[in-house]
């Protein structure tokens, strides 16, 4: 697509688990201020395709790049590029020993090295932004899951990142705090971010989304606004996938 | 204290039934201590003048200072076997095969030995290989190291492999490298989670040090049977005994500290 402001690019790739052949020539070039939403069947891949972003998950062949850098082999730059790019699980992963405050703070100013007065005050306006600054001296395990996944998008964008990846972000979540955690991730697409999100929720995709990648077997089936996938889908494997979720 | 309800609760003929098999097991029971007592009345062995010998100052003077070498052998050896039973947790998991391997074939040698032919072996084999004399003191740390920093590395390993794996990825994805993600993020939760267990270890040293006796390191043990050798047989008891209650005194001690922590680490 628009190669001259492409902030992910991903091209040719391949990943194999043994002989389970998982991602199947992956391209996908996501512009800066982007929103792209990967829909598929669960075990389509659609999980380590993201994760392959900030590599998390290594890739067998092929080429990623963000903001024009190519991931990097050596750990140090790879950490470097890691810590502009926002990553949010579907488990949460808050850190169980420390308190939400130190959560949010724990990077900012491990990795860069941050005052700790400074990212205290920025993890609290952070905190308060996503709606949990009332619970940052509790533990995560103290929290419900919606607030400990506001805390943990809370923890990423401390890092003031270039690029956020949402690993199906609800998918753990119970049914009535879905709703509080999108409502973050839609505030956060109005913003200019340019995110990744991994998702079974039809109804943010139809809203939050600029694009939908269909994902099915590995493979990209289908890359359209999500007006065109959800009214009028290209191919039978969209179709079937729709006429199961909607 | 968490009330584990295995059982239902008894119903009105289990009480009863209950009541009677508590009667009938309380009689041999109390026929054994009555047996017991009356021996060792019998042998002088309860006779006051003996176990007075324990408010004895030299007694106490020697028996504390056995004590204090027990404690300096089991608390250089904890410390040692900590840092060194991490590094070999870290080595067998490690990725790398020419590291995981030896260490996986060094820890599970190890484990298997007796820590008394490990003390023999570094006692007698260090100077017979090199011709160095080496101190009972360090030939004690060192022999029990060898066993205790095998059996610490299991219990990392353990803690390390209960962690779930989001909160290595939360930390890498955040940025933080590998050495930082050890220090903060990993190592504070396996060292709260295997607590009770360094615990125990910790236990395990402090009794394992009376090895020192077989290599002529007066700790505790040692200091005992010293002052048995100096007073004489009809001692033996009154003086184990006190040597017994500085043992149980310390591990008590232990459990407690260890109890503190793990409330105060939640």
């Amino acid at each position: 697509m628009q190669a001259t402001n492409s902030m992910i690019s991903i091209k040719g790739v391949n990943k194999w688990y043994g002989s389970f052949h998982v991602l199947k020539d992956i391209d996908l070039e996501v512009a800066q201020g982007e929103v792209v939403v990967i829909l598929g069947p669960s075990g389509s891949g659609k999980s380590t395709l993201c994760r392959t972003i900030n590599r998390l998950e290594p890739i067998n062949n092929g080429a990623i790049s963000i903001d024009g850098q190519a991931l990097p082999e050596e750990s140090g730059p790879l950490s470097q590029l890691r810590s502009e790019v926002g990553m949010v699980f579907q488990q949460f992963n808050l850190f169980a020993h420390m308190t939400v405050l130190e959560n949010v703070m724990f990077a900012p100013i491990q990795v860069r090295k941050q005052k700790p007065a400074a990212a205290r005050a920025r993890a609290i306006e952070l905190l308060d932004r996503v709606g949990v600054g009332a619970q940052k001296d509790k533990l995560p395990s103290q929290l419900s899951g919606g607030q400990q996944q506001r805390v943990a998008i809370a923890r990423a964008l401390a890092m003031d990142p270039k690029v956020m990846l949402f690993d199906e972000p609800t998918s753990s979540l119970d049914p009535e705090m879905i709703k509080e955690v999108l409502d973050v991730i839609v505030e956060l697409t109005k913003g200019g971010m340019t995110m990744v999100v991994v998702t079974h929720e039809m109804g943010f995709a139809q809203t939050a989304a600029d694009r939908v990648v269909f994902m099915a077997e590995g493979e990209i089936v289908e890359v359209s606004t999500p007006e065109e996938f959800f009214n009028n889908c290209q191919t039978e494997r969209a179709a079937e996938f729709l006429s199961k979720v909607l | 204290m968490m009330n584990v309800e295995l059982y239902d609760r008894p119903g009105p003929l289990e009480r009863r039934r209950i009541r009677l098999w508590t009667l009938v097991l309380a009689i041999p029971a109390l026929a054994g201590v009555i047996w017991v007592v009356t021996t060792l009345r019998e042998q002088g062995i309860l006779d006051s003048e003996a176990w007075s010998i324990l408010t004895d100052s030299e007694v106490i003077v020697s028996l504390l200072t056995g004590l204090l070498a027990t404690l300096k052998v089991a608390g250089v050896t904890v410390v040692l076997s900590l840092v060194v039973g991490l590094l070999l947790a870290l080595g067998r998991m490690s990725e790398l095969r020419w590291l995981s391997l030896p260490t996986r074939v060094w820890v599970e040698a190890l484990r298997g030995l007796p820590e008394i032919l490990l003390v023999f072996l570094i006692y007698l084999g260090v100077p017979a290989v090199t011709g160095l004399n080496i101190s009972t003191f360090w030939a004690l740390v060192v022999g029990l190291v060898l066993y205790q920093s095998a059996s610490m590395s299991e219990a990392f390993r353990a803690g390390f492999l209960a962690l779930p794996k989001g909160q290595k990825e939360a930390a890498v994805a955040l940025g933080v490298r590998g050495f930082k993600t050890l220090r903060f993020i990993l190592l504070p939760q396996v060292i709260r989670q295997i607590l009770p267990n360094l615990v125990s270890e910790m236990v395990r040293v402090t009794k394992a040090s009376s090895l020192g006796f077989v290599i002529g390191y007066t700790e505790l043990l040692l200091s005992g049977e010293q002052a048995i050798e100096y007073l004489g047989g009809q001692y033996a008891v009154p003086i184990f005994a006190g040597v017994a209650l500085l043992y149980v005194i310390v591990c008590l001690l232990l459990s407690w500290v260890s109890r503190i922590l793990s409330e105060r680490l939640r």
